[in-house]
Order: C-alpha cells, then sequence, then structure tokens
C-alpha cells in the first residue's frame, strides 16, 4: 500500500504539475463557492444601499397624533409608543410638538411652524442670543429675521393652527405671544430634520400669507400654548442602515407592521407613515436579479472549471503513468494500484477545498471592499460550504474517471502513453454534443427573445458561453482539415519548420480539445473585457448626467439675492462654476424646468452629443440671447412720438418708466390725444446714462375699469445739446417690447412698423397696462424636452402665482443633465426677470466641473451661500457601480478572468506533460540531421497554430456575441437617461488582444525552447520497447 | 528460496504495424528447470525482449503457452497476473526509470515492491536495508534516486526486483549502459540471486553474463537459433 509520505514526496517531486492541479482544483472550488459568498455579499450591499439612498423619512416611521388631549399630547403620543414597542433596533427616537402660527410681518401676514423638537438646539448654529428655554421663548431663523423684521426681544403675536385670520384669532384666548430670544442659521443637510420642511420659506399667493421658516419653542413653551392651538405630537423612527442585515429583514418587516397596526388599533387619529415595506420590495427585486445573475454565470463558471479540472486531472493521472504501470508490474492489486494513481490529486482535491473557501472570502471581501456597498459583511455560510463540497464531489468524479482508465491499460502501454492524451472516440462525441447542446441552447434562447433590450433577466449572460463553445468546438475541428492542406503545400518548401508544424497538428490533433478550452476561456474574456468597458462607460455616463456635473452643492441662499451673481463672485469667467435653479411650473409646460447661468452651461455641464439637435454650445447660446438693446438715454428729456389707434376709454395719461442712479422713476407725459403728438419729460440726472424701461398707460379717471387701446410710437428721442435726437434703435425689433404680466386676464398684441410699432392691449380687474422695454430674448427661449410644451399653439410657463409667460421653444431637448427627459432648459437670469418669484419654488444648485478648485464650496460658503447637500458624480457612479446589474456583470467579469486562469493552468500542464514525448520526437529528429532552427520553428509553429487557433475564435465568438447580447444585458438601474451605448470599446479590445497575443506568442515560443532544450539524443535510449 | 521452472509451448507472437504484421516470436518452445539461470542473447528486433514480457505477463501470446511453475501465464486473468507477480516473479525492466520510484528512496523503493508480496510471506522477506546491504547498496539506502550513478541505479533496479524473493527473476539487459566494475556487481547479484535457488531469465547482449549462466539461449527473428 503506498503511503500518505510517498504520495507527499510524489506530489513535491511533480511540484509543478501538483501547483497546477492545485490552482485549478481551489479555482473549481473558489468559483462554486464565491456565488454563494457573492450573492450574499451582494444581496447585502444591495439592501443597504437601498436603505441609505432612500429619504429618512421614507425608511424611517413618521408617528403623527393630532387628536391627542391637549393638556398633555406627548405623554400620551408616548404612552402608546411604548404599548407598540420600538419598530426596529438601534433606532433613534425624535419626538416634536408642532402647529403653525399666523403672525404679521414686515411684508404682511406670514405663516411660521411653532416647533418643539427634542435636541433641535444640538443640531443648530445659533447666530444670536441663546435657545429657547422659557414657556415664551422663541427661536427664529436669520432669514426670518430679516424678512420680517423681527429681533431678539421682538414680541410675535398670532393665531395657532387653521384659524387663518388675521387681525383676530377666530378662537376667542386663542393667540399666541412669544418672545424672539434668539436667531438660528438654517442648518445643513442633517438626518436629524427628517427631510421636515422647517426651512423652506417662501412666498404665499393669493389664498395664502407667506410662509417662514419654523419658529422653535422649549418644551415648556410648547406645553404651555393655549388649548386650541391643536399641537401636533409627532414620533420619527429613523432607521441606521448599516445595523440592517439580509437576516434581519424578515424581522423588521413583521415588526413595522405590528408597530404601525397597534398604534392605528389604538387611537384614533394616530398615523404611522412609512415607505420601508415598499424600500425593501424594491431591495429584494434588485436582489433576484443579482441572485438570477450569479447563478447564471456561477453555473457556467463551475461548469468551464469542472471540464478544465477532469483535462487537468486526467493529465497529471497520466503522468503517474509508469508509477501506476510499475505497481502493476510489481503484482499490486487494483484497490492499491488505484490509490497511487489517485493519490495525489485526491490530496490536491481534498486541500483545495479550504483554499478555494479561503480563495472565495479573500476575493469576495477584496471585491466587497472595492466595490460592494462600505461595511458589507462577507460571512460564509452553509451554501458556500455546500458548493465546496460539490466542486470536490466533482473533482472525485474526474479522479475516479482518470482512475478508471488507468486500471484498465495494459502495463506495456502505460509506460508507452508519455503524458499526451489522444482524444477518445468517447471523449470526440462529449466534444460534438457539447458543441450540437450549445448550439441548440443558442437558438432556444435566441427564439425565446432573451436579447430583447432591456429584457431585464439573466438569461442573456448564457449567450455569451454558447455561443463561444458553438464557434470553439465547431472552429477547431476545422484546423486540422485546413493543416492537411497546408502539408501539401508546405511539402514541397525547402523550409522544414513549416512543414513540421502543419504535419504535427494535421496528423496528431491532440491540442484540439485544449484550443476548444482555451477559444471558450478568451472569448469569455473579449465578452467580458469589452462588456465590462461598454457597461462601465455607460454607468460613468449614466452617472455624470444623474448628477448634471463633477460636483453638484445644494445651496440656499437668504432672501431675493441673486444666486448667479453670487456664483460668479468665485468664478468671474464661468469656467468652472454654474448657477442653476431647478424648478416645477406651475402650469404650460410638463416636467422640470432647469434655469442655468447659460454662459457657464457648456463649461461646467455634462453633456453627450445626442442629448440635444444643437452642440452644448450652440444650445447654451440659443437659450441665453441675445437680448433686446438698452434703451439709453444720456440727455436731459426724453420725448416718444405717440399715435393712439385706438384711444383708450375713459381718459388715460401717459408715463414713462425710466431708471437711473437712483432707481426706477415714473415720468408723467400727460394726457393721451387723438393724433399723433410728441409727449415730452425731463429726465432726472441721467447724464451718466438711464435706461427706457417702458410705457404705462394709467386710467385718468376710475379704477378697477377694463381698458383696452391701441398705441403706435413712432419715435423715442432724447434732448441733448440743446436738440432732439431719435434714439438710433429699430423700435420694431422682434421681440423687444412685451406687455407687463398681469394676474388678471389681459391681451397684448405688439406689431412692428417700418419706423415703430403698434401696441394693442386689453387689461381687467383694475390693471394698468404697460408696455416693457424687454431685457430678454421675448418670448422666453426654452429648449424644451420633447412633449414638454402642453399648448403648442400658445406656448408659455406658469408660476405659482398665475403668471405666465410666453415661451419660444427655440430648440428640442432629449436629455437634460441631472433632469433626464421630461425637462427644459431656461437662461437663468431671463427667467428670473421673467417670472421673479420664481426661485420660491426653485430648488438652487451650483455645478462645479473638474476644473473646479479643492476649495470652491468653502469659496462658495465664503460669499455667503448655504451649504445644503453635495452630490458627486464619483459617488454616483459608486452607487451604480454596486448596483444589482453591475454587480452581476462584474462577477461575469471575474468569471472570465477565473476561466482564463483555469484555460492558462491546463494549457500549462498540457505543455509540460506533452514536453517528453514531444521532445522524443525532436530528439530523433536532431539525431537524424534536423537543423536546429528548423525544429525550433516547427515547436513554435506547432504551439502559434494552436494557440492561435484558439486566440482568433475566441476573440471572434466573443465579439460576436458582445455585439448580439450585450443590448440586453441589464447594466444599470430601469429607467434613467442618457440611451445605453453598446460599440465595441475599440482601445480596450485593442490593448486586450495584443495583451493576449504576447502572451500567446511567449507561450509558444517558450514551450517550443524548453522542449528542444530537453530533446537531448541521449533520451531515445530511454525509448519505448 | 523455490526456483519455478519455465516451460515454454509454440509460442507465437505477431504485431500489426501500420497494417502489416510483424511476426515476434515464431513457435518458440522452451523449457527451463527450477533454480537455473539463462540468458536470452540476440540481436536488437530479435524477440527476446517480446519472449520476457510474455513470461512476465505483460501481454498475451498470439498462439501457443507460457507456463510458468505449471501455470500458463497466457490464459490467467489478470487479477491472477498480479497475484503471480507479486507472489513468484520478479522482473527488471530495461532502464532504471521503468523499475524505480523517481522520487522515493533506494529502502523505500525495496520497500515499495515488498508491499505487493501477500502478507503470509511478507515476514519472510529480509529487510530493505537488510537487502540493500547484501548487495552492497548499504550506503545509498537513503539516498534519492536522484543522487545514485546509473549504476547504483542499475542495481537498485536488479536490487528491487529481487526484493520478494520471487521464484522466478526476469531482467531485460540488466548491465547496459554500465561500466565493468558496476556489471561485475550486477553480475554477481544475479549469481547470488540463482544460487539461492531462484530461476533466472536474463536478457542480455553482454557476454560476461552469458558466461556466468547456466545456459544461453540464441533468438533471431523470433526464432530459437541455438
Amino acid at each position: 500500500m503506498p503511503s500518505l509520505t510517498l504520495a507527499l514526496r510524489a506530489l513535491w517531486y511533480r511540484r509543478g504539475v501538483s501547483l497546477a492541479v492545485l490552482l485549478v482544483a481551489t479555482i473549481t472550488t473558489a468559483a462554486a463557492a464565491a456565488g454563494a459568498l457573492y450573492q450574499r455579499a451582494g444581496g447585502e450591499s444591495v439592501l443597504r444601499d437601498a436603505l441609505t439612498a432612500a429619504p429618512v423619512s421614507t425608511s424611517g416611521i413618521e408617528v403623527t397624533s393630532a387628536d391627542l388631549p391637549q393638556n398633555d399630547p406627548l405623554g400620551s403620543l408616548q404612552k402608546q409608543l411604548a404599548k407598540a414597542g420600538p419598530p426596529f433596533a438601534h433606532t433613534r427616537r425624535v419626538l416634536s410638538l408642532q402647529n403653525s402660527l399666523d403672525a404679521g410681518g414686515k411684508q404682511g401676514p406670514a405663516r411660521t411652524r411653532l416647533l418643539w423638537r427634542e435636541g433641535a438646539c444640538e443640531h443648530l448654529r445659533i447666530t444670536a442670543g441663546h435657545c429657547p428655554t422659557g414657556p415664551q421663548d422663541a427661536l427664529i431663523s436669520t432669514r426670518m429675521m430679516r424678512s420680517t423684521g423681527f429681533g431678539i426681544g421682538s414680541q410675535i403675536t398670532g393665531c395657532p393652527g387653521a384659524q387663518t385670520y388675521f387681525g383676530a384669532c377666530s378662537q376667542p384666548g386663542g393667540s399666541v405671544r412669544v418672545r424672539v430670544v434668539g436667531t438660528y442659521a438654517l442648518p445643513e443637510a442633517d438626518p436629524y430634520w427628517f427631510d421636515g420642511p422647517y426651512f423652506e420659506a417662501h412666498s404665499g399667493n393669493n389664498d395664502q400669507p407667506d410662509t417662514l421658516d419654523a419658529t422653535f419653542l422649549s418644551r415648556d413653551g410648547a406645553d404651555h400654548l393655549p388649548a386650541t392651538a391643536y399641537l401636533t405630537a409627532v414620533a420619527q423612527y429613523r432607521l441606521d442602515p448599516a445595523t440592517v442585515r439580509l437576516d434581519d429583514e424578515a424581522r423588521l418587516r413583521a415588526q413595522v407592521t405590528h408597530f404601525t397596526n397597534t398604534l392605528e388599533a389604538g387611537q384614533d387619529g394616530t398615523r404611522a407613515l412609512t415607505s420601508l415595506p415598499t424600500v425593501l420590495d424594491k431591495a429584494d427585486a434588485d436582489r433576484r436579479d443579482l441572485g438570477r445573475s450569479v447563478l447564471v454565470v456561477t453555473l457556467q463558471l463551475v461548469a468551464l472549471a469542472f471540464v478544465v479540472l477532469r483535462l487537468v486531472v486526467a493529465d497529471a493521472s497520466e503522468a503517474r503513468g509508469g508509477e501506476v504501470a510499475l505497481a502493476k508490474l510489481r503484482g499490486y492489486r487494483a484497490g492499491p494500484t488505484l490509490l497511487l494513481g489517485l493519490l495525489e490529486p485526491i490530496v490536491l482535491l481534498v486541500l483545495a477545498v479550504p483554499l478555494g473557501l479561503l480563495a472565495a472570502d479573500v476575493a469576495v471581501r477584496l471585491l466587497g471592499d472595492a466595490v460592494l456597498a462600505p461595511g458589507t459583511p462577507v460571512v460564509i455560510r452553509s451554501p458556500s460550504l455546500l458548493a465546496a463540497a460539490g466542486a470536490l464531489a466533482g473533482g472525485l468524479v474526474a479522479a475516479a474517471y482518470a482512475g478508471r482508465r488507468l486500471l484498465t491499460r495494459p502495463v506495456l502501454e502505460q509506460w508507452r502513453r508519455t503524458g499526451d492524451v489522444q482524444p477518445g472516440r468517447a471523449g470526440t462525441v462529449i466534444e460534438m454534443l457539447v458543441g450540437m447542446g450549445s448550439l441548440i441552447g443558442l437558438v432556444a434562447l435566441l427564439s425565446r427573445g432573451v436579447l430583447h433590450e432591456g429584457s431585464h433577466s439573466a438569461l442573456p449572460l448564457l449567450v455569451p458561453l454558447l455561443l463561444v463553445v458553438v464557434v470553439a468546438v465547431l472552429g477547431v475541428r476545422l484546423l486540422p482539415a485546413v493543416c492537411a492542406t497546408l502539408v501539401r503545400r508546405t511539402r514541397a518548401s525547402s523550409r522544414l519548420g513549416p512543414f513540421l508544424a502543419v504535419r504535427t497538428v494535421a496528423r496528431r490533433p491532440a491540442g484540439l480539445r485544449l484550443a476548444a478550452l482555451l477559444a471558450v476561456a478568451v472569448g469569455l474574456a473579449t465578452f467580458a473585457v469589452d462588456g465590462s468597458l461598454v457597461a462601465a462607460g455607460n454607468r460613468a455616463e449614466r452617472a455624470s448626467t444623474d448628477v448634471g456635473a463633477a460636483k453638484v452643492v445644494i445651496v440656499r441662499t437668504e432672501g431675493t439675492a441673486d444666486l448667479r451673481r453670487l456664483v460668479r463672485r468665485v468664478d468671474p469667467d464661468g469656467t468652472w462654476a454654474m448657477a442653476a435653479e431647478l424648478w416645477l411650473p406651475f402650469g404650460g409646460m410638463r416636467g422640470t424646468v432647469l434655469a442655468v447661468d447659460s454662459d457657464a452651461f457648456a463649461h461646467v455641464a455634462h453633456w453627450r452629443d445626442d442629448f440635444a439637435p444643437l452642440s452644448q454650445p450652440k444650445l447654451a447660446a440659443a437659450i441665453g440671447g441675445p437680448a433686446p438693446s438698452r434703451l439709453l438715454l444720456t440727455g436731459d428729456a426724453v420725448a416718444v412720438d405717440l399715435t393712439p389707434v385706438t384711444l383708450p376709454t375713459p381718459t388715460h395719461d401717459v408715463q414713462l418708466l425710466v431708471t437711473g442712479a437712483h432707481g426706477q422713476q415714473t415720468l408723467p407725459l400727460g394726457e393721451l390725444r387723438a393724433g399723433t403728438h410728441r409727449y415730452a419729460a425731463r429726465l432726472p440726472a441721467c447724464g451718466t446714462g438711464c435706461t427706457l424701461d417702458g410705457i404705462v398707460v394709467p386710467p385718468g379717471g376710475q379704477s378697477g375699469a377694463d381698458v383696452k387701446g391701441a398705441l403706435r410710437i413712432s419715435g423715442i428721442s432724447d434732448h441733448r445739446a440743446g436738440a432732439w435726437h431719435l434714439l438710433p434703435v429699430d423700435l420694431g425689433e422682434p421681440g423687444a417690447w412685451h406687455q407687463q404680466l398681469v394676474s388678471s386676464p389681459a391681451t397684448s398684441e405688439v406689431t412692428p412698423l417700418p419706423n415703430g410699432l403698434t401696441w394693442r392691449f386689453s387689461v381687467s380687474g383694475g390693471d394698468v397696462p404697460v408696455l416693457l422695454r424687454s431685457t430678454l430674448p421675448w418670448p422666453l427661449h426654452v429648449a424644451a424636452g420633447r412633449d414638454a410644451v402642453l399648448d403648442p399653439a400658445l406656448p408659455a410657463v406658469a408660476n405659482f402665482d398665475g403668471l405666465s409667460v410666453p415661451i419660444d421653444p427655440v430648440t428640442a431637448v432629449d436629455v437634460v443633465p441631472q433632469q433626464g427627459q421630461q425637462s427644459s432648459l431656461v437662461d437663468l437670469d431671463f427667467v428670473r426677470i421673467a417670472l421673479p418669484r420664481f426661485e420660491e419654488f426653485a430648488t438652487q444648485q451650483v455645478w462645479l466641473s473638474d476644473a473646479a478648485p479643492r476649495d470652491a464650496v468653502e469659496r462658495l460658503r465664503a460669499t455667503g451661500l448655504q451649504i445644503v447637500d453635495t452630490r458627486t458624480t464619483t459617488a454616483q457612479r459608486a452607487l451604480l457601480d454596486r448596483s444589482a446589474p453591475a454587480l452581476g456583470l462584474l462577477l461575469f467579469a471575474f468569471a472570465a478572468a477565473a476561466a482564463a486562469v483555469l484555460a492558462a493552468g491546463a494549457t500549462a500542464v498540457a505543455l509540460y506533460l506533452s514536453g517528453r514525448r514531444r521532445s522524443f520526437e525532436l530528439a530523433a529528429m536532431l539525431v537524424v540531421g534536423a537543423p536546429r532552427r528548423s525544429l525550433l520553428a516547427a515547436a513554435v509553429g506547432e504551439q502559434l497554430l494552436v494557440l492561435g487557433t484558439a486566440l482568433v475564435l475566441g476573440v471572434t465568438g466573443g465579439l460576436a456575441a458582445a455585439l448580439l447580447v450585450l443590448p440586453a444585458v441589464p447594466e444599470l438601474p430601469e429607467g434613467g437617461a442618457p440611451a445605453l451605448r453598446y460599440a465595441p470599446h475599440v482601445g480596450g479590445l485593442t490593448l486586450f488582444l495584443v495583451v493576449l497575443a504576447a502572451v500567446v506568442v511567449a507561450t509558444a515560443a517558450g514551450a517550443a525552447l524548453g522542449l528542444l532544450r530537453q530533446a537531448r539524443p541521449g533520451l531515445l535510449r530511454e525509448a519505448a520497447p | 528460496m523455490t526456483g519455478l521452472d519455465v516451460r515454454v509451448e509454440a509460442l507465437e507472437m505477431v504485431y500489426e504495424v501500420d497494417g502489416e504484421q510483424v511476426h515476434a516470436l515464431r513457435g518458440v518452445d522452451l523449457e527451463i528447470a527450477a533454480g537455473s539461470s539463462m540468458a536470452l542473447l540476440g540481436p536488437s528486433g530479435s524477440g527476446k525482449s517480446s519472449l520476457l514480457t510474455l513470461l512476465a505477463g505483460l501481454q498475451k501470446p498470439t498462439s501457443g503457452r507460457a507456463l510458468i511453475g505449471g501455470q500458463d501465464v497466457s490464459a490467467m486473468s489478470e487479477r491472477a497476473l498480479l497475484a503471480l507477480r507479486a507472489r513468484e516473479v520478479g522482473v527488471v525492466m530495461q532502464g532504471p526509470a521503468r523499475n524505480l520510484l523517481p522520487y522515493a528512496n533506494a529502502e523505500d523503493n525495496v520497500r515499495f515492491a515488498q508491499r505487493a508480496v501477500p502478507r503470509d510471506r511478507r515476514d519472510r522477506l529480509r529487510s530493505p536495508a537488510d537487502l540493500l546491504e547484501q548487495l552492497g547498496l548499504g550506503h545509498v539506502r537513503r539516498s534519492r534516486l536522484g543522487a545514485l550513478s546509473g549504476g547504483e541505479q542499475q542495481r537498485l533496479s536488479l536490487a528491487v526486483g529481487l526484493a520478494g524473493a520471487p521464484g522466478l527473476l526476469l531482467a531485460d539487459e540488466p548491465t547496459s549502459q554500465l561500466d565493468a566494475v558496476n556489471r561485475a556487481h550486477v553480475v554477481e547479484m544475479l549469481v547470488t540471486a540463482a544460487a539461492g535457488g531462484t530461476t533466472i531469465v536474463v536478457v542480455t547482449h553482454d557476454e560476461h553474463i552469458a558466461s556466468q549462466v547456466d545456459r544461453t539461449l540464441a533468438l533471431r527473428d523470433g526464432e530459437i537459433v541455438s
């Protein structure tokens, strides 16, 4: 009985082959175990990302109770919460009491939210005074201080709740009076605030007062509010995504359901709101997608690994043929002989189990560190152990198959074999069956339509393997035939090397199976390289489009500060920073409108050529201008030549709006009269220049009447140096004039004339007709998203206060950076002029390009901008890189790399083991006088033919698979823009091919040199009997 | 040690090479008495090695019989042949590589051969160290194969063939490529084995061996010529 010691010595003696077998077995085990491990870790990552990406109010739970006893609403809510128990472990709960307060401010009536919030002062920066402690104390924002005129020490009096009535509260004794004791700066993004609308001050409209930032009270203050305040008690539970594991999910769902049901069953008016189940459902769906991809990829890799393992184990067993023959010669029975033949592979296979598990663990950990969500746990669990056991069983089956051949082969034949396994008939049949099976599978998959773009199925990932197997198996079968043809051609040549090379391949195609295997590995690697690069490009593109620029900073400005000006203060040329405001119009247009500093747009915003028919600079120019020329007055008087076409009734005056050093002034020109007259007025100190802003036709009699009329303006003159000078402008320039927008029904028509214009107007409800000189292209230029304009006959965009601005969709835009489809672009300056209050409902942003200095955000902060949040393309890219589809593709790439290593291992073993036979042949040739150089050429040529064929077939199959399959392989989460691109990544593929070709040439040359080195004439003395 | 007698009757061996029949042995008849020694001589391709492998049961004859100790090896099952070789027949093939485990030392190689011997006979065998000492290889018993000279490897091959104390030793060219000193050692080992009662059949070109055995037999083109 051969001993284990002897087996270990044998392992060391054949350490090269042993290492290759161990490597292949380890990779096989690792491949099997890593699939399960990766699926688990990927699932954890997907879950964590889903929870992290969800707004805190979505993944958390908010419990509100409006109908609680007003003497202690919070205590009452707390009792209910205690009964329901915490909804999840490690939760952070914040309690608050709140209601609104209608009070008067500097600008008129306004509404603030009265709020006591547990721990609020720890999350606010107090700019003056102190936190509220007494029952009357209040803390207001600096913004509120400026807009209302309230300051420290001010009394705020108002009516709480929905009793909106200015002057007096509807409930007797219901008024609230607090004293401002401090001010706070608006806070930056902080999950503590639970996405609450505490700092969203904006103007009201006709029905509602202005909304102010929240006013913070002490707990005493909240408790001392009158009972009529009807405070709402709120408890917010924040989920810490880092504490949630997949194992916790079912329990988490059950706890949340129990919590919400208990609360809602307990007290009328208590509501528990959460979207956590929806978030978990989405994560589940993504995880299932990932699971399917992992299964498909792992099965392919394991199948391939098993084929390689079988070949390598068979080769390694063949290498022991001489020893098995010796055992038979000595008379060993079948059992010990088999053990002698298989002990080494078995030792290696068993050793590969812990190594494979370790390798899988390390690989998935490394992958996890690089790609998965930070802190994703990687734990070996029973599925991985079972997979490893399965791999071991597969290896043992392969060993048993190899052992059967060893046992049944006669001793002398065993000696004659020197490590080169000829493909037997059974092997050929299996190969053809695999080829045909793959072909049938491929046709079946294609006919089932798995390659439909956006199918979001994992099955397309099966197609590359099937395709490359078909190409490889059928392709390598042609090699001997091709070489047979070449034999005839090279026979007549004086060069021995090529003849010997093609003859060897044509007559003894022992390397075909290896070539097929290599071709499959190269094919998968080609597909994986191209697929990974293409998908990485698409993810990068999506990330950039999602964010809009390299970095986007969400900011807040105080009051009516001009964001563009503030940004231009840090980047005067607009080359790396761009102001942008995102706005959802209240009418006229569908989708969001992104208002941008159009001069900076081309420098800062991400762009791709298919986003719009126009290039980025041209699109920016289209929305950005030019504005009509200003009407500049420098004299001491101004005159307008007017002819009432239809005299407005009753009598009307006419006035001019002029802006000079002291702001805008109204200059009366007198009463309108029939016929053409020059109406003149003195200019107030316009030596340095004033601008004529517009013409007003105020009613001369009672107000409130409808006004209708038409005026022809034929000239505007400036009185300088004692003479009138007509302004050198074309008064009829299209878009140069427009009637001031009013909220009541109004019509206006400006008709250009050769020497002026005619203005027909109609206003109602007491509004005054005003013809304004446009300071922006009029109608407002818009790059409109597809179907964004709701009424193409009267394109317009409306603000929340009812103002509607006509728009000119100067160009279409398919994708707006950050906003994707269904969005439009306008110039920020122009929209501010056209709709001055649009900003109150806009999200203010500063976009930064890659060229922005490192301290760009600090520079912005220094201008007084408040930084709310920051998004970067890098972070978004990282998020996309670990989305379920990306993780599936990544595993495919790793599987292909593993397949390539496996194939390389198999090649190394095969070359090493076949070396002995080939060295005998070469030695014989040397003895009969063949030149060494020719033999080297023959050996190199033979290896190049086999390996090169594998390379060509593999690359062809892989490229075909990439072109065919990539559009159907899920690359990114569903939806989003821009459209994905699938053109082969020429640069990456070229580099890959060059490296691959270099490896093949080096391998062929190395193997040939090694053979020739071994080929000594002395070898022939050991020739077979 | 009890030697085994060998009897060969009308032994024919025909190979097929590239579709053509090659007669390795043509009706060979032969008898070797138990405990005697015989050398098979003849040029390359005369059928010496084929005869040896047929006697060892490593291949089957086309026709005829080969009896060892009265058992027809040409009709025996593979299992029976293994048992016969384990118990009764030591075989030394040409070249050390066919006879020795390359990664084991001299002692382990002997032990490997002895482990094939059935247990009931194993305790009567000499220990590997004793055997190697007796055969003049005591100084290399712990040495790896790679550390042995060609002559020592050849002698070790013979020692391994004799390790199971066989009744019949079949040796193919045991002195090829050896210098005079080593050749003498090998011959001495064969003579010693024969003196111990082992039947010896040696295929050789070596006249010195031929002179030391009881009988020589010359083969040419598969036939006994003298």
